[in-house]
């Protein structure tokens, strides 16, 4: 455990020594952590470890121009599920002029509000279950090519347009993220038929003290148009909700859209303790009006936005009623609670979960988290799937129920 | 004490003011020390150090300003390399640079610390005197290491405040504090502040060093530092705005 971060840390540095020395003026972050960690699969008590380390290279020796590489390594066994992968989350370069500015390469624009649930997230997905690690800091981090344009309009409006050649699937169920090196390679040295490029916009502005947000995006993969609509304000709590429709293409099937559309909804409080400890507590919902509302024999398994068929360079977008089963392929509610809890400057104790009420069943994570050292972040976490065998999170799941140890150091 | 206490955390900022003082009430002492926490414009560059028995954690940061409702401060430590805080008027705005994401604080959010110190956002905003949270009531004076304070004690009016009760010795001639004690409800001290150092400049008197001292905790302090501060430069025009806060 001590060897390996020391390890991944310097084959992160060879791969990009050749490239620090020429800009002087870089900036350079490593992010080293490991995960020592105990769960049980089919029946037995299994370890797993996974050492991560992400190294972040920026420019910033020009006002104007700002340039972000970053690569990641991860290194873990079976149980575990990573193997070993080298990706890069991001890669860009950020230009600005007069009237505007852009960016353009591989990175993250975050549509919508919400810190889980975010109907709002047409690009990424604000609606999807699958969490890797529900301890993290930043739930939603994913990154993808992209050329984005930005037109400030006052203090707090602007005008932002996106066009992105390699998303997944898009919509509010998002697709998963790169998990290799070479996937992106692919990606950018295969062609895209132009009626597969995805793009859109949003319009961000304030009305009557509430930050309103208004964009639309179509995905050429999933061949869907999604406008989407999203707010933020506050009402002695802080409160945020999205909303967003999913419109086929080939039919847009008006009478039958309800089933297709997608809401999301936060509140946010903080305390403040005496001193320096605060606790701080969040619950958001997503409403599926489409989805399942009644608990269903067998489970419910659920599946991302349906891809494009491109055959002869013809594409062939799905059928409402193929978009339609995307939606009626998961339960109608889902909430997420979480509880964070800070005595001290250093130490946090965290409380989150997921919950699907129509199956009955949860994911459960609790964890603290102590800031040692200079950097230095010492962490543990108990886990569990709380629902019967066939629930959304059933209880024998793989990696169903675990405990875990780790640490981060970033310098 | 938020104004108060923002200024040891960033901006650190007080005006000469010594004139008259003998005859000013607790509440003109605290305003006139309210009034001399704005600059047309600046900028700062600090740190802040916390130390305690596993050893020294410092996070730095540089912070431009204008006037008293606008302000932009960027965390420049590695650990919280590019994230911002920005303040326009009552909004505050954060950037965190890896979910790119801008999130608006606003309510109960404002409460909360700022890199996990004293200081909270809603010691960022402006307009609000501290004197709605306290009572004011002007103790006398006394010497704190040789200079003449006023000692003013300070009694929360809501529990909605980090302490709810501090005593605060402020120079008589150069209107800065030179002690500060916080109190728990029971009326333990819990934490207590001092002034290390300070610049004088363009007529101000500027705290460049602070320590805040754990009561509770043996060995445990936090160091405000100002390394740099320019005064007076000519910023850009856009530089307090949701384009700035997201570059």
């Amino acid at each position: 455990m001590v060897k390996q971060p020391h390890a991944l840390a310097a084959a992160l540095v060879m791969v990009v020594s050749g490239s620090m020395h020429l800009a002087a003026e870089s900036r350079t972050s490593v992010d080293l952590s490991s995960v020592l960690g105990v769960t049980r699969i089919s029946g037995e008590a299994v370890a797993s470890a996974l050492t991560t380390g992400k190294l972040d290279i920026s420019a910033a020796s020009n006002p104007n121009v700002r340039g972000e590489l970053q690569l990641r390594a991860t290194i873990g066994n079976a149980a575990a599920g990573s193997g070993a992968a080298v990706t890069v989350p991001r890669a860009y370069l950020k230009v600005r002029l007069p009237w505007f500015r852009f960016m353009i390469g591989k990175s993250r624009v975050s549509f919508g509000r919400g810190f889980f649930f975010d109907a709002g997230d047409v690009i990424f997905g604000g609606a999807g279950l699958a969490v890797t690690d529900l301890s993290a800091s930043v739930l939603r981090d994913d990154t993808t090519w992209l050329l984005e344009t930005y037109l400030p309009l006052g203090n707090f409006s602007y005008l932002e347009g996106v066009l992105l050649p390699y998303l997944g699937a898009g919509g509010v169920f998002g697709s998963p993220a790169s998990t290799s090196l070479a996937t992106d390679l692919t990606q950018v040295l295969t062609p895209v038929n132009w009626r597969n490029l995805s793009g859109g916009g949003r319009a961000v502005f304030r009305l009557a003290g509430v930050d309103m947000e208004a964009g639309y995006l179509f995905s050429g993969t999933s061949g869907v148009h999604l406008p989407y609509l999203a707010a933020a304000g506050s009402l002695g709590v802080d409160w945020y909700l999205a909303a967003s429709a999913t419109v086929p293409v080939s039919e847009a099937d008006w009478p039958n859209l309800g089933e297709r559309l997608a809401f999301s909804a936060g509140l946010f409080h903080l305390f403040r303790l005496s001193g320096d400890a605060s606790i701080a507590g969040r619950i958001e919902g997503l409403v599926l009006p489409g989805g399942s509302w009644e608990r269903a024999s067998g489970g419910i398994t659920p599946s991302t936005l349906p891809a494009v068929v491109v055959s002869g360079g013809t594409a062939a977008w799905p059928s409402a009623s193929t978009v339609t089963s995307t939606f009626t392929s998961r339960y109608g509610l889902y909430l997420f609670p979480e509880l964070d809890y800070s005595p001290s400057q250093a130490l946090s104790l965290q409380l989150r979960s997921i919950v699907s009420p129509i199956d009955a069943s949860a994911t459960l994570i609790a964890g603290t988290g102590w800031n040692v050292y200079q950097g230095l972040t010492l962490s543990g976490y108990l886990y569990a799937m709380l629902g019967a065998d066939d629930a959304t999170f059933g209880w024998n799941q793989p990696g169903g129920i675990g405990a875990a140890v780790g640490a981060e150091l970033i310098f | 004490m938020r104004k108060y206490r923002m200024a040891a955390a960033v901006a650190a900022l007080t005006v000469l003011c010594a004139a008259g003082a003998s005859a000013l009430t607790g509440e003109e002492i605290i305003r006139k020390m309210e009034s001399n926490l704005v600059y047309n414009t600046s900028k700062i560059e600090g740190s802040m150090t916390i130390d305690d028995q596993f050893g020294k954690k410092k996070s730095s940061f540089v912070a431009y300003s204008e006037g008293d409702t606008k302000m932009l401060l960027e965390f420049t430590s590695v650990e919280e390399r590019g994230q911002k805080v920005l303040r326009i008027g009552n909004d505050l705005y954060l950037f965190y640079p890896d979910a790119s994401e801008v999130i608006r604080l606003s309510g109960s959010a404002l409460r909360d610390s700022l890199l996990g110190s004293d200081f909270s956002y809603e010691d960022m905003t402006g307009d609000k005197s501290f004197l709605e949270d306290y009572t004011v009531t002007l103790d006398g004076t006394e010497a704190v290491e040789g200079h003449p304070c006023y000692r003013i004690t300070l009694t929360a009016k809501s529990l909605s405040v980090p302490y709810p009760k501090e005593v605060v010795w402020v120079d008589t001639q150069l209107f800065v504090y030179r002690k500060v004690e916080k109190f728990a409800l029971s009326g333990r001290l819990l934490k207590e502040m001092v002034l290390t150092d300070y610049i004088s400049r363009s007529g101000r008197n500027i705290p460049t060093g602070v320590v805040m001292r754990d009561v509770l905790k043996k060995g445990s302090s936090t160091t405000f530092r100002i390394d740099k501060i320019d005064i007076g430069i000519k910023l850009p025009a856009n530089l307090f705005s949701l384009e700035e806060l997201t570059w």
